[in-house]
């Protein structure tokens, strides 16, 4: 057959798929990877096979598609260059560091030791795990969302005035006065939290609430004067005395608390 | 090198382990980030950022004998979300022509580097029309021979639905080549035939 009845032939072929079916070009390409990767059946691939004898286009991909298999597969190692190894082992080297001395730390521990000694390398091995850092992170966003950012969080609104105080400037007594409003808003609720939390605990011990009240009592007598020391030492602009005060208070706090859970009176002291 | 054995010394914070590790998949992961991101430089550094990810959590490795894929889809995730901040960037300003000479004038380019001929420069250009998703299953695929039941896990659709975007993926891929190659008879097709 001549090039000429060849492209006559070519023609009408086109037309009457045009006029029936629509090009069969779509349907071949979509059995190519098949035909390249050698899986098509018999029938399928003698019929692609006849489509690519008569379209250019079609074989032109079919080829490609030929070469394209080794050469994607050439690629699967891009080797960096020199560089590249002691540069990864530079940013990594500090918390190898950090393992080393773990390391050495397990092998130089001798025995279980103390409770102290367990839990206190058992936080060590917390604290140099690799991922600790963003698990820490995480964690504390938690806990801050819970404490400032949901409807019954106990320290709710604390942001907002936080960044009013410090945007007002030392010269704007109204927000400090605010704010030491807020704080005694917060501590009243904090404390009487703490004290139905407390009396649950309390009855769940069995423990005699009036014992544990009276043996701390000096002590949160003195965190209460401290806080409202603190508060009018705000009110007053005398940032320096409030904060010492509410140091004060913190640790007569923490004093009573232990003493109102110590379950012996004698190991008080 | 066992590989299990390998993986426990790194944890236990060998360096001399965590180097061969590092040497071992280097190829690999570098490989990976140029199929994503299609810049060399990006992508080396993309492969630092990497492999100090993969450091961070090395505890998280459950089963050491298939790191391989663990470490894949680590890059894999890496990748997207480098490309993530990459396209929530202002877009960056043109820079003048003679800059751009001088630019060239100076370092090897990714051409000289990781594109060696034409072959692979036509390659590359045609990679970079393809779609996000279309690229990533050549990358996953056809670059990195992952099994598809594995690029079915990591992508979370079906396998049947991989399959077939597979061979749509290679297709697409010739029709560019083709294209960018000037039609049929152009320097690929010479190549070949």
């Amino acid at each position: 057959m001549s090039g000429r009845d060849q492209d006559r032939n070519r023609e009408f072929v086109r037309d009457v798929l045009a006029r029936t079916s629509g090009s069969a070009c779509d349907r071949a390409c979509g059995l190519l990877p098949d035909l390249t990767d050698g899986v098509l059946a018999s029938l399928d691939r003698q019929l692609v096979q006849q489509h690519l004898e008569h379209c250019p286009g079609c074989r032109a991909v079919a080829l490609a598609l030929g070469w394209l298999g080794p050469e994607l597969a050439s690629r699967a190692v891009l080797e960096p260059g020199p560089g590249f190894t002691a540069a990864v082992m530079a940013r990594t080297s500090a918390r190898t560091a950090a393992a080393h001395e773990r390391r050495a730390r397990e092998l130089a521990a001798t025995g279980p030791g103390g409770l102290m000694d367990r839990v206190g390398r058992w936080w060590q091995d917390r604290v140099l795990r690799p991922g600790f850092a963003l698990q820490a992170a995480y964690a504390a966003t938690v806990v801050l969302v819970l404490l400032t950012a949901t409807p019954v969080s106990p320290l709710r609104g604390a942001p907002r005035v936080a960044l009013a105080v410090f945007s007002a400037g030392p010269e704007a007594l109204p927000v400090v006065n605010e704010a030491s409003t807020w704080l005694a808003d917060r501590t009243d609720e904090a404390t009487s939290t703490l004290v139905a939390d407390a009396r649950a605990r309390a009855d769940r011990a069995g423990s005699s609430l009036a014992d544990r009240g009276a043996r701390s009592a000096p002590e949160r007598a003195r965190c209460a004067g401290a806080v409202g020391h603190a508060l009018t030492n705000l009110r007053a602009g005398r940032f320096g005395d409030a904060g010492q005060d509410i140091l004060d208070a913190l640790h007569a706090g923490r004093t009573a608390w232990t003493l109102w859970w110590t379950t012996h009176p004698a190991n008080n002291g | 090198m066992d590989k299990v054995e390998l993986i426990h010394r790194c944890r236990l914070g060998d360096e001399l382990a965590w180097e061969a590790l590092v040497r071992e998949y280097q190829g690999r992961v570098c490989s990976i980030a140029f199929g994503y991101v299609g810049e060399q430089d990006e992508a080396l550094d993309l492969a630092q950022e990497i492999f100090v990810r993969v450091w961070n959590r090395l505890d998280q490795v459950t089963e050491p004998e298939r790191f391989a894929g663990w470490l894949t889809a680590i890059a894999r995730n890496a990748c997207l979300d480098h490309l993530r901040r990459r396209k929530a960037r202002p877009p960056r300003q043109d820079i003048p022509a003679e800059e751009l000479t001088n630019l060239a004038a100076h370092g090897p380019t990714p051409e000289q580097a990781w594109l060696a001929n034409d072959r692979q420069r036509l390659v590359h250009r045609a990679m970079q029309q393809l779609s996000d998703i279309n690229r990533e299953i050549i990358v996953l695929k056809d670059i990195q021979g992952l099994p598809l039941e594995q690029i079915a896990g990591m992508l979370d659709l079906p396998l049947g639905t991989v399959k077939s975007r597979s061979s749509r993926a290679r297709v697409e891929l010739a029709r560019a080549i083709v294209a960018l190659d000037g039609g049929p008879g152009g320097m690929g097709q010479e190549a070949v035939s």
